[in-house]
């Protein structure tokens, strides 16, 4: 008599799930965060194909009919976002600032992830005074006021120029520099608390007794099997880094012009607001809506990460 | 309790020595020093020379080694190429004495009532002619043996007035060398003479006290240090006026107000940013809390959907475009409206209220407190969404999570009605995080300073940061990281300290 005897063949149909398939899954229940991939997909190819996209040089003022430059323009067809006080296109602006503040954020974003997650790994694996001093620095530069030292370090190495590198990329890279800097701390500690979670699992002893180095089991076992904090992290911090990018650009110490950033858009901006009012609100609103999609996008890869978390 | 303390004062005290070393470190990272500014300007005439940038080097005290730079930036220069230091509440005093020896006296125009004058001391250095430094002038007293030899008994490095010139003094110049006895000294003609020193010759140089040391009072012999044959013997004799940083003297400001120190112009500022800040904070927490508690209750209910999502969009907003759009819509449209609109800067009306300004309307007149409160608006506004938005959702979640703690059930079983249950049992325990996030954010919310005063040129702290970053006034900078350094660090004890004093339940050891 058989007892509900299973048939193996149609067992061997049924298709495993892939990993990425239920993380996708989780993640299409948040009806915002796909809205955002969708959106941010839209302006990020907007902004990488600006070059083909832009209709005007964002450097070059533009002239009317009788070769007059055209300030300050209103919306029109041919420029439907105006032009500013020099004549530039302010679309073709907008689209090239969007280019530079989302390398910078990309950058910027994965060099201090990675450099977090490393030391945290470090330091939760090997402990003791190694652990002791990482610790330490983290909580030093944690302590230290942020916006006002990144300002103070922006506004010292302004006038820099990097070698080999065009004059007007000299004061991103620097930003991006500066902003890595000051950015580890938070992934590290992610990393340190996974690792010490991880550390004493038995996949490790066997991992040892195979005969892999201990930096070998870190970057092999630890970092892999971290990963999935990380990457929210990682993506609530995109925003992060833009708005902080943008901050310095707007008092002036960030992305000097003429390479715009939506930053320093702004800064240019401002000082005709009374005549021009239309022309602050597209650079800010760029940053908000990009912020708030990087926010709503590792909101629902947090949920969708990690299972526990799901009400 | 604590022994934790001391132990986490101690901590403090070595965060904040740390964050002075990354301060210092800071101003001396440029490449070209903190005048690399100066250095790079266009125009050949407004440039300034090799000697004047030696000289101002010299006077800002960058010549000397950076190490020596960093301590008297710390703990000031003042006991520099002093022998003794003053133990004693206060510092030492002793009496302002005139050309001819006698105290001088301060006569009150009013009354005609005399006060003598007293000149203060911390350090004391004992006169002796290795405080005099070639390229000093110096004028002595003392009689002339032979011809361009001369025996001091009174050596003052200030010319005497004029009026009072003594008889007996015989002859001034600029030195060129020091023995150990005899200094050469060279007139304004280059012409060469040697005067001779001994036990009993007074000395008064501004460098040093130049009297004999007192022996009243208690004095700590410091010579080791920075005397004649000390460690620091290079700078034997020089007396500087600054008390550092940690004794909350902040320097000079070098360009913004040049000539002026550091702490009168903070003082200047300071009340401004307190009210902006205290405003932001009181109003974000008036704010924060009703509406997290409510959207903790009515978890997913309509509400909880409108504060959870006005909570994202705050968090994800540039707070500085915010600003700007503040202005935009309540200074800008309101104005084309012909509503009445809202000041877009400053603390106070400057003009009269222009027509159609909210401020004509309500008939405030300059310089009153409704004034100050009208310009505060918009700043608080910019300034405390971040922080309601950051707030209420921690309200909101810290309110979740004890409402399902068992106290709370119990309480609801007891048949305690549901106002009750929330306000005494539940909101009392969600609290407790929320005071400990609110202390931390305190300091960081001069971050948010600095972009508000800015977008509003409100003449605050953050703005002073501002402007002192753009003019690379460098002590401007410096004091305010390092009080901003010093504030975080006590923020964060506070905030410690607060958590057990509100929860009994945590205890350090």
């Amino acid at each position: 008599m058989a007892v509900a005897e299973l048939d193996r063949e149609s067992l061997a149909k049924v298709k495993e799930e892939s990993y990425l398939r239920i993380i996708w899954t989780r993640f299409r229940r948040h009806k915002l965060a796909v809205i955002s991939i969708f959106v941010l997909t839209i302006i990020i190819l907007a902004c990488v194909l600006a070059s083909v996209i832009a209709p005007y040089n964002p450097t070059v003022s533009q002239k009317d009919a009788s070769g007059a430059i055209l300030k300050n323009a209103g919306p029109s067809l041919k420029y439907f976002m105006g032009t500013d006080s020099i004549g530039r296109d302010v679309f073709s602006r907008l689209l090239y600032a969007g280019r530079i503040s989302l390398l910078i954020a990309f950058v910027v974003t994965i060099c201090a992830e990675t450099a977090g997650a490393l030391i945290g790994a470090v330091s939760g694996f090997f402990g003791g005074w190694v652990d002791e001093v990482i610790q330490r620095t983290t909580e030093f530069f944690l302590t230290l006021p942020l916006l006002p030292l990144l300002l103070a370090f922006s506004a010292l190495l302004r006038g820099i120029q990097i070698p080999f590198l065009p004059q007007e990329w000299s004061s991103a890279v620097i930003i991006a520099i500066i902003l890595i800097v000051f950015g580890w701390m938070g992934p590290a500690r992610l990393m340190r608390g996974m690792v010490l979670s991880l550390r004493n699992q038995d996949f490790t002893e066997a991992a040892r007794a195979m005969g892999l180095g201990n930096f070998g089991i870190i970057i092999r076992h630890m970092i892999p099997n971290a990963m999935a904090p990380i990457i929210v992290s990682a993506t609530l911090d995109l925003g992060g880094v833009i708005i902080y990018e943008s901050a310095l650009s707007f008092l002036g110490f960030g992305v000097q012009p003429p390479v715009p950033t939506w930053g320093n858009m702004l800064n240019e901006y401002q000082s005709d607001m009374w005549t021009q009012p239309a022309k602050v609100f597209y650079p800010g609103l760029s940053i908000f809506i990009v912020n708030l999609a990087f926010n709503y996008m590792g909101d629902a890869l947090r949920d969708a990460l990690d299972p526990r978390l799901k009400r | 309790m604590t022994n934790y303390l001391i132990r986490r004062v101690f901590q403090m005290i070595l965060v904040v020595l740390l964050s002075t070393v990354a301060i210092y470190i800071l101003l001396n990272i440029a490449p070209g020093g903190p005048l690399a500014g100066l250095r790079n300007i266009g125009d050949r005439r407004s440039r300034p020379s090799e000697a004047d940038m030696a000289r101002l080097e010299a006077y800002l005290g960058l010549d000397k080694p950076i190490f020596l730079r960093y301590l008297t930036w710390l703990i000031g220069d003042d006991w520099l190429g002093a022998d003794w230091l003053y133990v004693g509440l206060g510092n030492y005093r002793y009496p302002l004495l005139g050309a001819t020896g006698q105290q001088l006296v301060e006569t009150d125009p009013d009354t005609g009532a005399k006060t003598p004058r007293w000149n203060y001391a911390r350090f004391w250095t004992d006169p002796s002619p290795a405080l005099l430094k070639p390229g000093y002038v110096i004028w002595v007293w003392g009689k002339e043996t032979t011809a361009h030899q001369f025996s001091a008994d009174r050596i003052q490095a200030s010319p005497p007035p004029k009026a009072t010139r003594p008889a007996d003094l015989v002859t001034f110049g600029s030195v060129v060398k020091v023995d150990a006895q005899v200094i050469t000294i060279a007139d304004t003609g280059g012409i060469k003479s040697t005067v001779t020193v001994n036990q009993n010759t007074a000395y008064e140089f501004p460098i040093g006290t130049g009297l004999p040391r007192p022996s009243a009072g208690l004095w700590l012999d410091i010579s080791w240090l920075t005397g004649d044959t000390g460690v620091l013997k290079q700078y034997a004799g020089f007396h500087g006026t600054n008390r550092g940083i940690l004794r909350a003297d902040f320097g000079w400001s070098w360009k913004l107000a040049a000539g002026q120190p550091v702490t009168a112009l903070l003082k200047s500022r300071l009340g401004n940013t307190l009210i902006l800040m205290t405003t932001a904070t009181v109003v974000s927490l008036i704010i924060a809390i009703p509406i997290g508690i409510y959207s903790g209750v009515h978890q997913y209910s309509g509400t909880d959907y409108a504060v959870t999502t006005f909570a994202f969009f705050g968090s994800a907003m540039p707070v500085f475009w915010f600003g700007l759009m503040l202005i935009l819509l309540f200074s800008y449209s309101f104005k084309n409206w012909g509503l009445p609109y809202m000041p877009s800067g400053g603390t106070v009306l400057v003009r009269e209220a222009q027509p159609g300004s909210l401020e004509l309307l309500l008939n405030i007149t300059k310089g009153t407190f409704v004034d100050r409160f009208m310009h505060i608006i918009l700043p608080a506004m910019m300034l405390s969404l971040l922080y309601l938005a950051g707030w209420s959702r921690y309200m909101r979640s810290s309110m979740l999570e004890v409402l399902r703690q068992d106290y709370v059930r119990t309480a609801r079983a007891k048949g305690l009605i549901e106002r009750v249950v929330i306000i005494k049992h539940a909101l009392r325990n969600a609290l407790i995080p929320i005071i400990t996030i609110v202390v931390f954010q305190i300091p960081g919310i001069f971050g948010g300073a600095i972009l508000t005063e800015t977008v509003f040129s409100y003449p605050g702290i953050g703005r002073l940061y501002f402007e002192a970053l753009n003019a690379s006034d460098w002590p401007v900078v410096m004091s305010i990281l390092f009080i901003t350094a010093v504030l975080v660090v006590f923020a964060t004890l506070l905030g410690d300290v607060m958590y057990t004093v509100v929860d009994p339940r945590i205890r350090f050891k």
